[in-house]
């Protein structure tokens, strides 16, 4: 289809001013890299005996108790039966919603900008771009498998606010879940260059009584050359699934 | 009677490529702080279009034969109200209409190079995309995978483009694409990982990103007629700064086990208005082509 | 003080529709043109997810007995970057649908129009919704 051709007016833009400093972090602990957590949460946040697949793990929920209405703890504990079908993300490689996605055995890596803080994680290429601009999270928004991220720097520590999810993601395999009122705040504090201290702070009012909040050491990923590399695990479960289409 | 979009889109492209100048970077271009010209921001693609002369009629799409073709729709959105497809209106904002190259400009008659056999062999593969033969005949964007190259013109998916000191970085809306843009001299991954948007490393050579992208794994597509390109596929891509608001782009695409020699498309991207944010195209998760097309797979 | 310069520039505007990329979707092999659909009934559920959004409206067939037809509509990021929200479509609206049946599904297919009984679009063109409902002038 082609347009008529049109007059449009093609406007440069001002150069800027000389001797505007700016830095690369402009100031603040420098995130970027690859990183990974090194815990078994992925499988269970809570505290945790081993199993045939399944390593054995100390939580990472402070107090190990997450605080469940009683209608969702028996929602909890049903999931927890059927959850080889039921997580989406261990069934069918679905996006794993934050703050698994930080967990999961897989790296991700922070692209930290002054304006953007970008978190790519390698497990389903989940994405996740912060504005760091003060934004407000913006209103009618479809719901989000990853949430809508809106961060700042409280002193050293990089603050994001999550919300705006769909009720689809876990917090593990073990059945531990949320409603689409999910309210995460995350901290990411530099304990050293190689070390970040990640606590979230988990709030929904449809589902737990009160807030409660995960804690864990982030690795940085010191090997050379790393990069972020790619399971695509829905497409490996295509292949499986569908080798012997068409089915009818 | 009017003339079919093939030959209007023939004179118009020959127009283009004759009329518009090669890129030219704007040395003004302002810098990062480790002095890379400075391209971060949002942005819509344009023009990336690898439509080939006597290209075959592809089956996922048989345009004016189909009411579900997309390319009966102005808005590229196929079977759905037309408003679905008017996101592109936002994107572009004021960024329509530039004079710059599109689509396949080497060689400049758009004959591919195809090897004789390969070019017969994906023929053949098209004619059994619809109804697809079995997994492996389904159109590869259908799937949800990683989109390997820019393909196709997208109306509804803009691109961030971050950099950091050693590398540049590009968030795609579509399917929540990431690339990263190596830029500290390391050399290519081993040939045994292979990945759908490959390993690619750059360096700035004046106002221009050269990037050098291998490790391909064959399972990505160029076009509707182009269902596969293999994993011998390495690419050079050039981005360059001409003014505030636009990057040049060209690619050159090299694929031995398809084709005799590189070829090359153009296009460009263009800054998107000020409000607009990346937002999640969570893909596999709302997706049922594969079970439209094939009904549900037996349980495990 | 920062200056622009503006330039009036010819220009040929060429947008190359002819392969556009609605990439996650080969519709033709997946929707099948022979089994056109166009049926009545009432929104029971919107759903505004990525990379669809979905329509259910209750349809009662001949015999009486009521089926639940799924519609596939866009990407619900065009609609937001227009001003919809996700609230925006009321549930228990009237509405008829056209479309056409999913190769492989009984009572799925894309939703080609959606009007209300006073033949207004659903999803018609412009800015975001009016406050006296979700349905567009």
């Amino acid at each position: 289809m082609i347009r008529a051709a049109a007059v449009s007016l093609l406007c440069l833009a001002a150069l800027p001013a000389a001797g505007q400093a700016r830095s690369s972090t402009a100031g603040k602990p420098d995130l970027n890299g690859i990183w990974q957590a090194l815990n078994t949460a992925a499988w269970d946040v809570q505290d945790h005996s081993g199993q045939l697949g399944v390593p054995p793990g100390q939580g990472v929920v402070e107090g190990n108790e997450i605080p469940y209405q009683p209608w969702a703890a028996a929602k909890k504990r049903e999931n927890f039966a059927s959850h080889r079908t039921a997580d989406q993300t261990e069934s069918n490689c679905f996006m794993p919603g934050v703050p698994r996605a930080t967990y999961m055995p897989f790296p991700f890596e922070i692209v930290q900008t002054p304006k953007t803080v970008a978190i790519a994680y390698e497990f389903a290429h989940a994405l996740r771009s912060i504005p760091m601009d003060g934004s407000p999270h913006p209103d009618g928004l479809p719901d989000t498998w990853m949430g809508d991220s809106r961060g700042r720097w409280e002193g050293d520590t990089l603050v994001v606010d999550v919300k705006n999810f769909n009720d689809q993601t876990w917090f593990d395999r073990a059945g531990n879940f949320h409603s689409d009122a999910l309210h995460v705040v995350e901290r990411y504090s530099l304990t050293d260059p190689d070390h970040i201290l990640y606590e979230a702070t988990i709030e929904d009012p449809k589902v737990f009584t009160r807030p409660w909040k995960i804690s864990m050491p982030l690795y940085r990923r010191v090997d050379k050359n790393l990069k972020l590399l790619e399971y695509e695990c829905v497409f490996y479960l295509q292949e499986e699934r569908f080798k012997n289409a068409p089915f009818k | 009677m009017l003339p079919s979009n093939r030959f209007l889109l023939r004179m118009a492209a020959a127009a283009i490529v004759t009329l518009a100048p090669a890129a030219s970077a704007w040395s003004a271009a302002p810098r990062t702080p480790d002095g890379q010209p400075d391209l971060q921001g949002m942005y819509t693609r344009n023009g990336v279009v690898g439509l080939e002369a006597n290209a075959p009629e592809n089956p996922i799409d048989p345009s004016g034969k189909n009411p579900l073709s997309v390319s009966n729709r102005g808005d590229g959105l196929g079977p759905y109200p037309k408003i679905f497809g008017e996101g592109g209106t936002v994107l572009r904002g004021g960024q329509r209409g530039q004079q710059r190259r599109a689509g396949i400009v080497d060689p400049p008659d758009k004959k591919l190079p195809w090897r004789p056999e390969q070019d017969a062999k994906r023929r053949d593969f098209l004619l059994h995309m619809n109804p697809p033969a079995d997994l492996g005949h389904v159109e590869l964007n259908a799937r949800c995978t990683l989109p390997g190259l820019f393909q196709g013109e997208d109306n509804n998916n803009p691109y961030q483009f971050l950099q950091r000191p050693q590398e540049v970085v590009i968030l795609y809306d579509y399917n929540h694409t990431s690339r990263v843009i190596h830029l500290d001299g390391r050399p290519h991954l081993g040939k045994n990982i292979r990945l759908f948007m490959g390993d690619s490393l750059g360096h700035w050579e004046g106002d221009t990103l050269l990037v050098d992208t291998t490790n391909f794994n064959g399972k990505t597509a160029y076009s509707r007629e182009i269902p596969y390109l293999s994993d011998a596929l390495h690419t050079v891509e050039r981005f360059t700064i001409v003014d505030a608001n636009t990057i040049d782009y060209e690619i050159t695409i090299e694929d031995p086990t398809l084709f005799t020699k590189p070829w090359k498309v153009a296009g460009y991207f263009t800054r998107a208005p000020k409000d607009i944010e990346s937002l999640e195209f969570a893909c596999a998760e709302g997706s049922q082509t594969l079970v439209n097309m094939f009904g549900k797979p037996p349980e495990r | 003080m920062p200056t622009k310069s503006c330039i009036a520039v010819a220009v040929v505007s060429l947008l190359l529709a002819a392969t556009p990329v609605a990439a996650h979707h080969a519709f033709a092999a997946e929707f099948d043109v022979n089994q056109p659909v166009k049926v009545k009934g009432t929104l029971t559920k919107v759903e505004w997810v990525n990379p669809h959004a979905w329509i259910y409206v209750d349809v009662k067939g001949a015999d009486g007995k009521v089926v639940n037809w799924h519609f596939e509509l866009g990407p619900p990021n065009a609609l937001f970057r227009l001003g919809w929200k996700k609230d925006s479509i009321p549930t228990g609206i009237e509405v008829e649908i056209t479309g056409y049946r999913a190769k492989s599904a009984e009572a799925v297919a894309n939703g080609r129009s959606i009007t209300l009984p006073d033949g207004r679009e659903l999803f018609s063109g412009g800015s975001g919704p009016g406050s006296e409902g979700a349905t567009k002038q």
